[in-house]
């Protein structure tokens, strides 16, 4: 106080004097506190110094700060994976070769297990301490970046002890070590049949290398033990050799050690010096720009667990990207059975694709097509693996087994379900080679029916009517009796899925709705008589032509419509055959063209004149012809010669008694003069000439006739006509007529 | 530190995941997820003044078409054959099992667990079948376990540790 009395003007700067005297320790303090505050980059060193023990306390309390982490996290991997899936997938890598082929190993389901698992691991505190370590330094995804710029770096070497698969030694490029790596090399060695049968094989045959995307696990075996290295980038020819070199030197330094191994880990501390010659790497370049920030590497401690992150973010990045033709070209091959793809890159418009691929899924590049993209842009780094995909495993088995026809594959799970029809000894084959496919373990036959004889198969397959008989001749089937062609047909196909007939023969086989065996049954139906022929057309139409009757048409008409299979009935073609008849009674007969023949009924009509020589020719044959029952000359005159003339007019006279008393007219007297100048004249005409008298009577006149007769006679021999000119009869008849013709015994000859 | 192969072995379903995950993880899960091959765990644990670190290799269950592959049983020292205790025959299964490890690995240590004793009321081997079990190579030890309460899980493996220090 006094101080302040006497001197009350006291300069500020003398205040700030005594100050400085007085507080400058302080001051200083205060300065260098304020910088600390102030300064952010020595905010976050303090911060990064207490986080990771921080989380280290936080984490043993419960779960809350992985949760409250998660949705930071999942974003940082999120827009690391949008950006380049590359660098984090490849960071995963390195552990997980053994990993991921067991993953492809174990397929799906065994993805589905560890996502499960993972999902559950990574979000817990402890789950996430790397990657908060990563973080801390600020580095995390430069680092990664930088695995890419790498030219070849040894991540990891493991010395296994062959026979138990225990770790001996393990070192690693993060000096933190990883705590997994004893169940890593356990896992190398559960793998080890697998690795020796996929890992290439170069010229030495124990030195066997495992590429997977960026990473190649080597494997050197000795006689005790088994050297992994997992490296990355393009690794120097010398690296293969440093390994044997160091084998050599370890199977031959700890011999002993090995020899009487019980799982006491402690006698191999010393290989560590032989081990880390092996720990090689050159960054190239790129080293000097990266090296100034050279931070602990990414640690990368991660199982099977990692996967599933890796798969989770990258649907995530899914969701991100445009969905442009390259974008589902790779979704197609996403979704591709018996393909993994890890990784795609794209510099100077060249798409790199690593992944593993079946040999039996779709070519790659065969899809590009379809997504409008040039394949010249796009290099294929697929490793061959086993897909254990539903189909891939599918097509495996088809191309093991080779099933025949008839037999049908099925899988469900891990179970092939073989059904159809086969032998006993294809069955027990099948179930035999099916459980060497890869992806499957069991097999179920249930299905597969042992087959019946081979006639009762084909029996079953073509369905035979009862009037088909079958004959099985070693592979040789006959078949003989009656079927459609249709049946035929069908019966022919059938036979074709049954390969053990060899040789088929249905020729015998007779077609029941063949034109040709139609036509047999028509005619059997039919007593077709001579005249008809039948014929069948290809629309299965019976075609009659040539003669027949209206009765028989009928009547075939009317069987035709019962007989299945014949489609119907032609017969215009068809002349009647009363036309045939006629025909060939014109033929026989050659009648004048004065003469008309007509037939009907059996009878055979003859109108017009005609001379009485065909008269009589047609009547002595006309009876002969073939259907003709009678002849009839009714309607026909002759066409009259002089002697006919003359006959004819004698046949008009006629004298009728009118009384019963035997007397003669006058006029009867009249009328002989004339019948006897007429007679005079035929006789001239024919000298052979006689005249006829017929005189008929009845009951009662027998006597009266007979003397009229008489006196006609003598009346007549009065004109000069001789008792053997002429011809006399005395007919019974009921009437008293007398009738007067002409006969001639030969012909005049003119 | 002394490091020691072990093998789970038995039927499929039994419960070897169970069992390594209650002794490794003690977590237990209702879900059967089915192992395919091999699954590797390790725990250490402690026998008198020894630490011990067990790699214990839970393998896929023994089925008719998925015989176990001798090539993971190599290098073991000591064997858990499970039984399920509410399936009778997973009883022949471990038998048929064993005989087959030990005509490949020689006759090494074992010890039967009879598993899902919680499941008192599905519970069907009977005392006999224990006893038999028992006698296996004079003398083996049977524990009832069950993976989802945890009873006799620690001791079970703790035994087979112990076997292996002392052979
Ligand atoms: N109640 C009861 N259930 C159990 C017990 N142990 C296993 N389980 C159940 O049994 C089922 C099979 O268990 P896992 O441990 O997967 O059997 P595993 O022997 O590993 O089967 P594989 O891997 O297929 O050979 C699961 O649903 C488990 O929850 C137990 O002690 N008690
Ligand atoms: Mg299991």
């Amino acid at each position: 106080m006094t101080e302040k009395n006497q001197s009350p003007q006291a300069s500020s700067s003398d205040i700030q004097a005594l100050r400085e005297i007085l507080f400058q320790e302080e001051s200083v303090r205060i300065d260098k506190i304020e910088t600390l505050l102030n300064d952010k980059n020595l905010h976050a060193k303090a911060i990064a110094e207490v986080l990771a023990e921080a989380v280290r306390l936080r984490s043993k309390e419960g779960n809350q700060l992985g949760e409250a982490l998660q949705p930071a996290v999942e974003n940082a991997i999120t827009a690391s994976i949008a950006k380049n899936p590359k660098p984090l997938s490849d960071a995963l890598f390195p552990v997980m070769g053994p990993s991921i082929r067991k993953a492809i190993n174990h397929a799906i389901a065994g993805m589905l297990q560890s996502l499960n698992q993972t999902l559950e691991h990574s979000f817990s505190a402890k789950g996430l301490q790397w990657r908060l370590d990563a973080f801390r330094t600020g580095k995390s995804f430069a680092e990664v970046v930088m695995l890419n710029t790498l030219v070849y770096r040894v991540e990891q070497v493991f010395l296994i002890h062959k026979e138990t698969g225990l770790l001996l030694k393990h070192l690693s490029f993060d000096t933190s070590g990883n705590e997994d790596a004893d169940v890593i090399s356990s896992m190398l060695t559960a793998v080890r049949d697998f690795i020796q049968d996929s890992f290439t094989t170069s010229s030495d045959q124990e030195e066997q290398s495992l590429r997977l995307g960026d990473l190649e696990i080597i494997v050197e075996q000795g006689p005790d033990t088994v050297l992994a290295v997992v490296c990355r980038g393009n690794i120097p020819r010398s690296l293969y050799t440093n390994m044997s070199i160091v084998l050599e030197d370890i199977q031959h330094e700890f011999h002993a050690a090995l020899q009487n191994f019980d799982g006491d880990t402690s006698h191999f501390d010393h290989v560590e010096t032989l081990l880390s010659t092996l720990m090689i790497s050159d960054y190239g370049k790129k080293q000097e720009e990266e090296s100034s920030s050279s931070q602990k590497p990414l640690i990368v401690i991660v199982g099977v667990l990692s996967i599933a992150l890796l798969w989770w973010g990258w649907h995530i990045y899914q969701n991100h990207i445009n969905t442009t033709h390259w974008q589902h070209y790779i979704e197609s091959l996403r979704h591709e059975s018996g393909i993994v793809l890890t990784h795609v890159s794209e510099k100077d418009g060249l798409h790199t694709l690593t992944g593993l691929r079946d040999p039996l899924s779709k070519e790659p590049a065969s899809l590009l097509k379809t997504f409008e993209l040039n394949k010249d842009n796009v290099q294929y780094k697929f490793q061959p693996y086993r897909s254990l995909d539903h189909d891939i495993v599918l097509k495996r088995a088809i191309q093991r087994l080779q099933p025949p026809q008839g037999i049908h594959l099925a899988l469900k799970g891990n179970t092939l379900y073989i059904s159809g029809r086969a032998s006993k000894a294809w069955a027990d084959y099948a179930e035999k080679q099916a459980l060497w496919v890869t992806g499957i373990e069991a097999v179920d036959t249930r299905q597969l029916i042992q087959p019946t004889p081979l006639i009762e198969r084909i029996r079953k397959a073509i369905q035979p009517s009862n009037d088909i008989h079958l004959q099985l001749n070693g592979s040789t089937l006959t078949l003989t009796g009656k079927a459609t062609q249709a049946w035929l047909k069908h019966a022919k196909t059938s036979i074709e899925s049954i390969p053990e007939v060899a040789n088929y023969h249905d020729e015998q086989v007779i077609r029941t709705d063949s034109p040709e065996y139609l036509l047999s049954l028509a005619k059997q139906a039919l007593h077709t008589p001579k005249s008809v022929t039948l014929r069948m057309n290809n629309d299965k139409i019976l075609v009659a032509q040539g003669y027949a009757s209206k009765q028989w048409i009928n009547q075939a008409k009317r069987t035709m419509d019962t007989i299945s299979g014949i489609q119907g009935f032609n017969y215009r073609a068809l002349k009647l055959s009363d036309d045939v008849i006629l025909a060939r009674a014109m033929k026989i007969l050659q009648p004048p063209a004065s003469v008309n023949l007509s037939f009907t009924k059996g009878i055979l009509i003859a109108q017009g004149i005609a001379p009485e020589t065909w008269v009589k020719h047609a009547q002595e044959n006309a009876l002969l012809i073939q259907g003709v029952h009678s002849f009839s000359t009714e309607k026909l005159h002759l066409d009259t010669s002089p002697w006919q003339k003359l006959n004819i007019e004698v046949q008009s006279i006629h004298l009728v008694s009118t009384n019963k008393k035997p007397t003669l007219t006058s006029h009867d007297k009249t009328i002989l003069k004339k019948l006897a100048d007429i007679y005079q004249k035929s006789l001239k005409l024919n000298p052979t000439t006689q005249l006829q008298i017929l005189a008929f009577y009845d009951a009662d006149t027998k006597l009266v006739a007979r003397i009229r007769l008489n006196k006609i006679i003598s009346i007549l021999k009065a004109y000069g006509i001789s008792q053997l000119q002429i011809n006399s009869q005395l007919i019974y008849q009921g009437n008293k007529a007398i009738k007067f013709s002409l006969l001639k015994t030969k012909e005049a000859t003119h | 530190m002394i490091q020691k192969k072990i093998c789970i072995l038995g039927a499929a379903g039994v419960g070897k995941t169970s069992l390594t995950a209650q002794f490794v993880y003690s977590k237990f899960s209702e879900k059967y997820l089915s192992t395919m091959g091999v699954k590797i765990d390790r725990k250490q644990v402690e026998v008198g003044n020894t630490s011990v670190n067990l790699m214990i290799w839970d393998i896929h269950g023994e089925e008719k078409y998925k015989k176990i592959t001798t090539s993971y049983l190599r290098g073991a020292s000591g064997i858990i054959t499970v039984i399920d205790g509410t399936r009778p025959d997973t009883v022949p299964t471990a038998l048929e099992i064993l005989e087959r490890v030990e005509q490949d690995l020689g006759i090494i240590p074992n010890v039967f667990l009879i598993n899902k004793a919680d499941l008192t009321d599905a519970w069907c081997i009977p005392n006999d079948t224990i006893e038999e079990l028992a006698q296996h190579h004079q003398s083996t030890p049977v524990y009832k376990t069950s993976a989802k309460t945890g009873e006799h899980v620690e001791e079970s493996f703790l035994k087979l540790a112990e076997m292996l220090i002392q052979s």
